[in-house]
């Protein structure tokens, strides 16, 4: 029994093999992310956007993303915010749910497990830039006699890698359709130029998302 | 039926997208000054041994505590001021009390009081009243 269970995999491999080397898959993406720790539940956020992978072989392939997210922040994660605004730029949020906006430009490399002709669970670690804007308005009142002049930058670009599960389902010759869940972690960059221990940074920020995503194929 | 279905949702989703885009959080600096909405004596006219009690009222729109400086001219001593020499800094009732000095040489004059409200990070706003002295 146990024989027979290593050639059909064996074949499911082979079969596999056949249909996933050399093609390239390009498709779109639709997460949410989940909140958690850096991810508010106050607003709903989203991300969309393409992504492109070049099977190598059977198992591994490399591409690249190109995705857009809104992300809501939490609680803690806009208070450690406004900390970092106050004690760097001399400035406060108004009101709450705050949200911000980063655009991914990230490198990847897949690994696929196909388990038979339709199901093909794997693993995807990228890395790369996320382009962050942090969506501010900053308003100077009257009165106001101390502020910080061009150091208020609302767009600057972090590092940041992702690590991602998903399965894929082969719907038809050309087109796959799977779920995904990923777990970006961008490094912030925000350092402030004061403070003992870096207790006026900005802290990196996380994101779980889940998502689907439909792709195209050709060899 | 389904041939709509695809376009509303692309629809919909390029409309969460687009506002979050466009969306933007208003920041205010927490740098902004004290604001002193009236100094008020009482009374305003005092006599030889007479007292008056000066008041402010301010606030600060950063929510920052407040102190307060005060200054007496024209032969105005302040209560607690040890030295005599008019000035008292840093204190946290937004009240004080001043004195007529007993050896002021103009006894028919007018004598003020600066205050200023400070939020101790550099913002301050400061006004005058007048007292009025008579024999």
């Amino acid at each position: 029994m146990p024989i027979r269970i290593l050639m059909l995999t064996a074949a499911c491999l082979a079969f596999a093999a056949r249909a996933e080397a050399g093609t390239t898959w390009v498709g779109a993406q639709l997460q949410f992310p989940v909140p958690a720790s850096d991810i508010g539940d106050r607003q709903l956020g989203v991300g969309a956007g393409v992504t492109l992978t070049k099977m190598t072989n059977t198992h591994v392939g490399f591409g690249a993303d190109l995705i857009y997210h809104y992300w809501p922040a939490s609680t803690g994660y806009e208070s450690a915010f406004d900390h970092y605004l106050r004690s760097t730029r001399l400035e406060a949020l108004q009101g709450s749910a705050w949200a911000f906006t980063a655009f991914q430009v990230t490198g990847h490399v897949k690994l696929v497990a196909p388990l038979g002709q339709r199901y093909a669970p794997w693993v995807q670690i990228g890395a790369g830039g996320y382009r962050l804007n942090l969506n501010l308005d900053e308003q100077r009142p009257g009165g106001t006699y101390a502020w910080v002049e061009g150091g208020s930058s609302n767009i600057s670009v972090a590092f940041g890698g992702y690590g991602a599960l998903g399965l894929d389902f082969h719907a038809s010759a050309p087109l796959v359709v799977g779920l995904d869940a990923t777990f970006h972690y961008v490094w912030s960059g925000q350092k402030s130029t004061w403070g003992w221990g870096g207790v006026n940074d900005l802290p990196d920020f996380s994101a779980l998302t889940v998502g689907a995503h439909v792709l195209f194929g050709w060899n | 039926m389904r041939k709509r279905a695809w376009p509303t949702a692309v629809l919909l989703l390029v409309s969460v997208l687009g506002t979050g885009a466009c969306r933007k959080y208003v920041t205010e600096p927490v740098t902004r000054s004290p604001v002193i909405s009236s100094v008020v004596a009482f009374p305003a006219v005092i006599g030889p041994g007479d007292s008056t009690m000066v008041t402010i009222s301010a606030i600060d729109p950063d929510g920052d505590p407040l102190v307060y400086d005060w200054f007496a001219y024209n032969g105005l001593l302040i209560k607690g001021d040890r030295l005599g020499d008019g000035y008292l800094y840093n204190t946290h009732s937004p009240s004080m009390i001043f004195y007529r000095s007993t050896t002021w040489p103009n006894p028919n004059d007018t004598a003020f009081v600066w205050c200023d409200a400070r939020d101790g990070k550099g913002g301050s706003d400061g006004r005058r009243v007048l007292i009025f002295l008579k024999n």
